[in-house]
């Protein structure tokens, strides 16, 4: 099991999370400043199967809408490691 | 890159606004090889992510909530490349440290509201530091 911590923008909350809820992730999202010059964003927390980070990863670069200024960044990802889950 | 040097360059840098830029120049280039949730106190949170961005990393604040007393604080998240961990630790020490400090409240027992020094620890901040997997900006 995987845990991906996705920083998005505001604007793509919407966007992303849909895309992500329909490719049968579960997500939850916390709202979050800072990382985009103090703007706005979105931390999302996904708990993934080992064999389903590359795809989640995939939705999000699909999801996320591409922005007019280059050297601004659409996603932050960082994928870690969880020795546990479970659902109860 | 010696240690002392990036030590004296943090120094330097904690007074200054912060600069977006030098976050994506250096942290931008460096891979991420720890994940930090840093929990700090409301007071503490402005000068602490000024100073980790001033460092180069990526900082990101979560609105929290301490379980015991129900406060209000802060969690960064945090992306460190390698070897920075030391550093990171460090700058947060350095501008979480515990201290005392006196806010006035009213002495008891007396008719008159007459205030009094009362003397309450705050400060301190914990520190969470989890591998990464795999990290990716795009």
């Amino acid at each position: 099991m995987k845990m991906i911590i996705a920083i998005i923008r505001d604007s793509d909350n919407e966007p992303v999370s849909q895309a992500l809820v329909t490719a049968g992730f579960r997500v939850t999202r916390v709202a979050s400043t800072g990382g985009f010059l103090r703007r706005g964003s979105s931390t999302l927390m996904i708990g993934v199967e080992d064999e389903k980070v590359e795809q989640a990863i995939q939705v999000l670069r699909e999801s996320t809408t591409p922005s007019e200024d280059p050297g601004v960044r659409r996603a932050t990802l960082f994928v870690l490691n969880i020795e546990h889950f479970s659902q109860i | 890159m010696s240690a002392s040097h990036t030590r004296q360059e943090n120094r330097s840098q904690l007074d200054q606004p912060p600069n977006p830029g030098a976050n994506q120049a250096q942290g931008g280039s460096l891979p991420v090889h720890l994940f930090m949730a840093v929990v700090v106190q409301l007071q503490d949170e402005r000068n602490t992510a000024r100073a980790l961005a001033n460092m180069g990393l990526l900082v990101i604040r979560l609105p929290s909530t301490g379980a015991f007393l129900g406060r209000r604080n802060v969690t960064l998240l945090v992306g460190l490349p390698e070897n920075h961990l030391e550093d990171a630790v460090r700058v947060i020490g350095e501008q979480c440290r515990q201290r005392v400090e006196y806010i006035s409240t009213p002495l008891e027992g007396a008719p008159l509201p007459i205030p009094i020094a009362t003397p309450i620890p705050v400060g301190g901040a914990t520190i969470f530091a989890i591998k990464v997997d795999h990290f990716e900006e795009f």
